[in-house]
């Protein structure tokens, strides 16, 4: 049971005016990046990392989750103007959205969004505060071996529902594991793989390599793709429609409820599961809305039980992902990866283990994000109009911006310019390798959980030595190590779910 | 024509190979005393990238397409911009090196338009760099 006092003094430490003026910056700044087609979330992440070193721990925290949901918010805006979803999350909302704005209410379909997407947001919020704890304590209980299992369940799972095919899933993760191991060994301080290069004893900068393979390959596959005679993208008038067509009403709100309400729980449901996405989740959500309706027809006119059902269910991933990474330190999509870096930085070690020892700042974090939620929407309400303008920026002006805080980003982050050379190199590495297929998704959680996975590895190896017989008193992990068999089985013969999104393959 | 996929499965197995063979052996050295290799782990990595380059080898995954020459010639542009951009930091400082690195870029979108030009190639970098100067504290070089 948590102590009362932990509550309040986790209140205490979010409703300072620096933390909720980072929780407003935070909120504003990835709905803008995510309103900003060609800029990603998990790029605005990535680069927001390094400006939150010189911050305390929870204020980093609560800034970093802040562009998470506001990104998610943002994305929905040239989903609706433009039909290109800003972020890969909004890609579900295109479907309805877009036509609703074509039928001169492209306000109203962006307040849906904005409404439906809190909505979602909030509740998955509130489930992950209810579920983590009790989650914990079963996951504290768990040895080195069970460990082990689950992680290599959750690599597997994660390395076979994204990218491309399951083999390159797992040959990624494995190059993940190796690259993490660079550095000095953390049980006998050996230099691995170091050629002699002093800046590698401490290991590759998590933030700058995040940095490399998600922003800046990312940054450079556009600039590659962008053309001389590309016609600029015109996003609807949002001065269209009447007065009624730029409101919605409660009513209208709750005239899909049900709709909104099984949204989230898919949203939650995906999000808990690592390796799958606010993508799958928006896609999965619209698909079941549309075959349960006896109107299917409607669906892609612009009809708000779309926008309501990718919305609200990308939006509610976004609580859920902490689920796995709080209560079992696995990150469960690329974002959680990010937000752990800003754990590391301040010498924490996501996990069972922190609601054990770091409480009040679990907590604290659990209240900013509920304060982000209703921030989301004030902003929302507020810069909307100020984000359909913003959708129409040049390709030209945002690129060579992007690999600017790239550069400074790492240049800020790994103390130097051997982080900018780790980003650069890291930026090839990502390019070729979403270029042949690669899962990026699944090397950089790899590579975020090499240490767990390699500590627990040695253990189960002490442990039990060569006698194998040993494992069958750990029941946990031969189970967990069945459904991994049960899961390469399953997905190799039966047609694999969608991807993560085509951005992070 | 070789078939992609055995070419990728056979770039894994052989880097696992050497992993095996040249990289761990040269690269990670166990000291006299020692109780557990530091090497185990990497090796089970070599062996996991054998494995899968093999099963690659023979899954008959072709779900890519290489990307072409001229995509390639644009890559190690930007690349090697980044990379003079980085170098000459040191001799010349931050903003001149990024402006001249923003030019490069913007000139290679294509962009003709004054107006964005000034903003892209001036404004950009100085805005970046006022911004970690002045609001983050953080020196630049």
């Amino acid at each position: 049971m948590v102590d009362v006092s932990v509550i309040t003094g986790a209140i205490a430490d979010v409703l300072t005016v620096t933390n909720l003026l980072y929780i407003l910056a935070g909120v504003t700044i990835g709905q803008l990046i995510g309103a900003t087609p060609g800029l990603s979330i998990v790029m605005a992440l990535a680069i927001a990392i390094p400006l939150t070193y010189v911050l305390d721990t929870l204020t980093a925290l609560a800034f970093l989750i802040s562009v998470n949901k506001g990104g998610t918010v943002g994305g929905a805006v040239p989903a609706i103007l433009l039909r290109v979803p800003g972020t890969p999350e909004s890609a579900a909302t295109t479907l309805d959205g877009y036509p609703m704005a074509q039928k001169g209410q492209p306000i109203k379909a962006m307040k849906y969004g904005l409404y439906y997407s809190v909505f979602g947001d909030l509740s998955s919020d509130l489930i992950l505060i209810l579920v983590s704890a009790p989650l914990a304590i079963i996951a504290l209980r768990m040895g080195p071996i069970e460990i082990l299992a689950l992680m290599t369940l959750a690599l597997t799972v994660i390395s076979a529902l994204v990218g491309s095919s399951m083999v390159k899933g797992l040959t990624a993760a494995a190059l993940g594991f190796l690259l993490a191991s660079v550095g000095s060994d953390p049980g006998t301080g050996t230099p691995r793989f170091t050629f002699g290069i002093i800046e590698l004893y401490d290991g590759i900068s998590l933030t700058a390599l995040s940095i490399g393979m998600l922003a800046m390959s990312e940054v450079m596959f556009s600039i590659i793709a962008a053309r001389r005679d590309a016609a600029p993208m015109a996003a609807l008038d949002i001065r269209a429609g009447s007065r009624e067509d730029r409101t919605v009403t409660f009513r209208e709100l709750m005239a899909n409820k049900y709709v909104a309400i099984r949204a989230m729980l898919i949203g939650t449901a995906i999000g808990a599961i690592p390796g799958l996405g606010s993508t799958t989740a928006g896609f999965l959500s619209y698909s079941i809305t549309k075959q349960m309706a006896r109107d299917p027809g409607a669906f892609g006119t612009g009809d708000p039980r779309g926008i309501a059902a990718s919305e609200t269910a990308n939006s509610a991933v976004v609580g859920a992902n902490l689920i796995p990474l709080l209560t079992l330190g696995i990150p469960g999509n690329i974002a959680a990866a990010l937000i752990v870096s800003a754990f590391l930085v301040h010498g924490l070690q996501p996990g069972p283990l922190l609601f054990e020892n770091q409480a009040q700042l679990v907590y604290g974090m659990f209240f900013a994000m509920l304060i982000a939620n209703f921030f989301n929407l004030a902003v929302g309400q507020v810069g909307m109009r100020f984000w359909a303008y913003i959708v129409s920026a040049p390709a030209s002006i945002i690129y060579p911006g992007a690999v600017l805080f790239c550069m400074t980003g790492s240049y800020a982050a790994a103390g130097g310019f051997f982080g900018i050379y780790v980003m650069i190199a890291t930026a090839l590495l990502g390019y070729l390798m979403r270029s042949l297929g690669y899962s990026i998704v699944a090397f950089i959680v790899a590579f975020f959980l090499e240490p767990m996975l390699e500590r627990s590895f040695v253990q189960t190896q002490l442990l039990i030595g060569s006698d194998y017989w040993l494992l069958l008193h750990h029941p946990i992990a031969i189970a967990l190590w069945g459904m991994t068999l049960v899961t390469i089985f399953y997905l190799c013969f039966v047609k694999r779910p969608s991807a993560e999104g085509a951005t992070y393959v | 024509m070789i078939r992609s996929d055995v070419i990728l499965g056979g770039a894994v197995t052989i880097g696992g190979v050497a992993l095996l063979l040249w990289v761990i052996p040269n690269q990670v050295a166990m000291r006299p005393g020692e109780l557990r290799d530091p090497a185990l782990f990497p090796t089970v990595c070599a062996w996991l990238l054998i494995g899968l380059g093999l099963a690659h080898f023979v899954s008959r995954d072709r779900a890519f397409s290489w990307p072409p020459l001229r995509d390639l010639g644009r890559l190690i542009i930007i690349l090697g911009a980044m990379l003079v951009a980085v170098w000459a930091q040191r001799y010349v400082g931050y903003i001149l090196s990024s402006v001249a690195m923003a030019a490069l870029l913007v000139t290679m979108m294509g962009e003709r338009r004054i107006h964005w030009l000034v903003l892209s190639i001036l404004g950009l970098p100085i805005g970046v760099w006022a911004l970690f100067e002045f609001i983050f504290q953080h020196q630049l070089p």
